[in-house]
């Protein structure tokens, strides 16, 4: 039986080898589409600000510099209010901020001075952000005026005051290309697992070559299995180099085992075997595969806690991508790559990603089986 | 020679093929909305609920305070309350929490001495965005619990509550609500119909490539021009209805307002599917295997458009270097015009860089290729 299986498996291994632009896609995507990824850093709070200053004190200077990376990036002075206006209009820069005339003088006459903005709507979520930071600054820059002013007048050296110290757990520097680098590799993973396995297993009913397997003396399951595993082995391969590319070239620490990594990293591609099992025996030709895979992938991409905290989301929404497996092997990889942690204590991700495989699994294998009994 | 009526032939023989697949057709066709009416209900605009642990081992009637200022930001949840610190920072690594603050034991009475103290905020930095959009909101919370502070100090010691130095009044231009729609949408228009119709070209090329029907086209009279042109014809239709239906909900349902000029919109969407079809075209005329063909044009498709096209990110945000990759890819673009036109009332002109960027888009994924395309086997 083994002998079977091995000659199977021989067979889709040659059949992908074969295929060589196929061969450079995939290796292309694990290793350069990688790289490329970590070292383009995105900063989604480079916001930036116009100054309009009637004032040029002091006072305003200060403020002005407060107004630092990483959440602004100050573009341009400018000395109209035409300009202020045109240049939010164009969408230049999404924020304008005014110092009037008179500014610091209503400070020291301790009177409430105004501190206008303008802020370009268009952008809502980032803008949002923005003005939020903004109120932060100039509350700190208020209380530290007030506190100037006590230690001034009334002879007290000290105010309440509760001062935040942030501490960044795991990733300590908050390394923006390491990040990346892993999420564009769960990207990869995700992709060619669901790709490579649905188009192996469409792609002999498409061409009608299935046939030929299924008056050979071969049980369905032998027929699919040999498939399946030959595939989750190329995927595994792919993981390797991609792993490879991200210790070494890219740096990124693993501070966990590599066998929780390796074994985490099996039950994701099979869980994705699983899924891609069930998408194959809805459809007939290799199209409909496609575009039905596609239509989970996005979802399962864009939603699973790469982009957008799933906390976020709204509750029915967070109830439907508890089926994505990426929202499982998301915290598991995360959590080996960069916390140390390991299997039995991420245990509940663990058995969930679990499930979801198993049972992906075994109705895809039983639905394929009814499909050709009939 | 060039005829049109070939080139309606192709087409209308592509639709057929097309709809008598039921299965392929609906999926095309209701698909792509779907995904749409997804992402418009299910992404959320702005970053909220963020869990958050609060070790308090002061248990005062101030520390308390500080808790009730975190839970009524509205940007936090808080979880359970935390025994000690090993426990909050298994809460971390378990990924339950992003981020936990220590409220120290001797909280209410350094404050009631008047003087600092100090509050620790441990933050998970796995996900860098998270993490510096948390420690700017829990600074947010922190200062305002200050200025409360502060306040009441005043009060004690001077008699009367202080003027604020500096009051902020801020204008928000086009959505003075911050409605995330304004913003979402228009960009999900094109996420909508930039992956099926590119796929979908792929696939139909390459299907008769490795099916071998092509060798019907090969043996016919009709030209390559007409051939490929012909084909890709009923998904750039299909596309371009898909963008309109979405743009329909966007601004009858959605209430996002539709305030420029409506004739720069529809001509970015015809160009854009024109040109997200091009994309897919392009690559099966390179590549026979279908398999192949899928996993290339989703690289690039789906791998920039996330980072890149200012969907999630406006591209003002991004760092120059990635301007200039998002400036190149037509899907940005397309962005531009929809949020311009929609949202700031833009007219032709304002946005006829963009438009003149998706048409050279397309100039060079129909003409290229339609260059490299041969009609002759090998």
């Amino acid at each position: 039986m083994f002998y079977k299986w091995f000659n199977l498996m021989r067979k889709e291994y040659l059949l992908f080898l074969r295929n060589t632009v196929l061969l450079l896609v995939v290796l292309y995507f694990s290793t350069f589409d990688i790289y490329q990824t970590s070292t383009t850093s995105t900063d989604p709070n480079f916001f930036p600000l116009a100054i309009y200053d009637m004032d040029r004190s002091v006072k305003s200077q200060e403020i002005v510099r407060r107004f630092r990376s990483p959440y602004f990036h100050v573009k341009t002075y400018i000395n109209e209010e035409d300009e202020l206006k045109k240049l939010i209009e164009d969408g230049t820069v999404s924020a304008a901020i005014t110092f009037p005339k008179g500014f610091a003088g209503d400070i020291a006459a301790n009177k409430t001075a105004n501190l206008q903005i303008i802020l370009d709507g268009t952008n809502s979520n980032a803008s949002e952000i923005a003005l939020n930071y903004i109120h932060s600054i100039i509350s700190e820059y208020n209380i530290d005026l007030w506190t100037a002013r006590l230690k001034g007048s009334g002879g007290r050296q000290e105010v309440p005051d509760v001062q935040m110290r942030p501490f960044f757990y795991s990733n300590t520097s908050l390394n923006e290309g390491w990040v990346l680098s892993l999420q564009e590799l769960y990207t990869v993973i995700t992709l060619l697992g669901l790709v490579l396995i649905t188009t192996a297993i469409v792609n002999e009913k498409q061409f009608g070559t299935i046939e030929q397997l299924m008056i050979s003396p071969l049980k369905t399951y032998e027929i699919i299995l040999p498939k399946i595993i030959t595939m989750m082995g190329v995927i595994f391969m792919v993981v390797f180099i991609a792993l490879f590319v991200v210790l070494m070239p890219l740096g990124v620490p693993l501070a966990g085992t590599i066998w929780d990594l390796f074994i985490v990293t099996l039950l994701y591609i099979f869980t994705l075997t699983g899924y891609g099992l069930l998408i194959a025996t809805v459809s007939n030709s290799l199209s409909e595969t496609i575009l039905i895979s596609f239509l989970l992938i996005l979802p399962i991409l864009l939603l699973s806690g790469m982009y957008v905290p799933v906390e976020s989301l709204p509750v029915v929404m967070q109830g439907l991508i508890s089926f994505s497996p990426l929202k499982y092997y998301l915290n598991l990889a995360h959590g080996v790559f960069l916390k140390g942690n390991s299997i039995c204590f991420m245990w509940k991700d663990f058995c969930s990603l679990l499930t979801l495989g198993v049972v992906s699994f075994a109705v895809g294998l039983w639905r394929f089986r009814k499909s050709f009994s009939e | 020679m060039f005829s049109w009526i070939r080139l309606i032939a192709v087409a209308k023989k592509e639709y057929l093929e097309l709809k008598r697949n039921l299965l392929l057709f609906l999926v095309l066709v209701f698909g792509p909305i779907l995904l749409y009416l997804l992402h418009a209900y299910g992404l959320p605009v702005d970053v909220k609920n963020l869990t958050l642990g609060i070790l308090d081992m002061d248990k005062s009637a101030l520390s308390r305070s500080l808790q009730d200022t975190f839970q009524n930001s509205g940007i936090f949840k808080i979880e359970r309350t935390f025994k000690d610190k090993n426990e909050l920072k298994k809460g971390l690594d378990l990924a339950e929490l992003r981020a936990g603050v220590i409220i120290p034991h001797d909280f209410a009475a350094k404050l009631e001495r008047n003087s600092s103290v100090i509050v620790q905020a441990l933050i998970d930095g796995s996900y860098p965005n998270y993490a510096l959009i948390s420690e700017g909101y829990i600074q947010a919370v922190v200062s305002s619990f200050n200025l409360n502070i502060l306040d009441q100090y005043f009060v004690r010691y001077l008699g009367s509550s202080a003027n604020i130095p500096i009051d902020i009044s801020a204008t928000v231009w086009y959505n003075p609500t911050f409605n995330g729609n304004y913003f979402m949408l228009p960009g999900l228009f094109a996420l909508t119909i930039i992956f099926f119709p590119a796929i979908m070209a792929t696939l139909s090329l390459t299907k008769e490539k490795e099916t071998r029907s092509i060798l019907n086209f090969y043996c016919s009279s009709v030209t390559k021009t007409e051939y490929l042109i012909g084909k890709m014809l009923p998904y750039v239709i299909i596309a371009f209805l898909q963008s309109l239906l979405c743009f329909v909900h966007a601004v009858l349902i959605s209430g996002v307002p539709m305030r420029g000029s409506i004739l720069a919109f529809l001509i970015a969407s015809l160009l854009f599917s024109a040109a997200s079809v091009g994309i897919g075209l392009f690559i099966a005329v390179f590549i026979t295997s279908q398999a192949t063909a899928i996993l290339l044009t989703t690289i690039l498709t789906l791998t920039f458009t996330f980072t890149y096209s200012g969907i999630l990110t406006p591209v003002i945000c991004l760092s120059e270097d990635n301007r200039v990759i998002s400036y190149l890819l037509p899907i940005t673009h397309y962005i531009d015009v929809a949020r311009k036109v929609m949202i700031r009332g833009a007219d032709f002109y304002d946005v006829q860089n963009s438009l003149i960027m998706l048409l050279l888009s397309c100039i060079v994924f129909y003409g290229a290729s339609i260059l490299i395309f041969k009609k002759r086997i090998g």
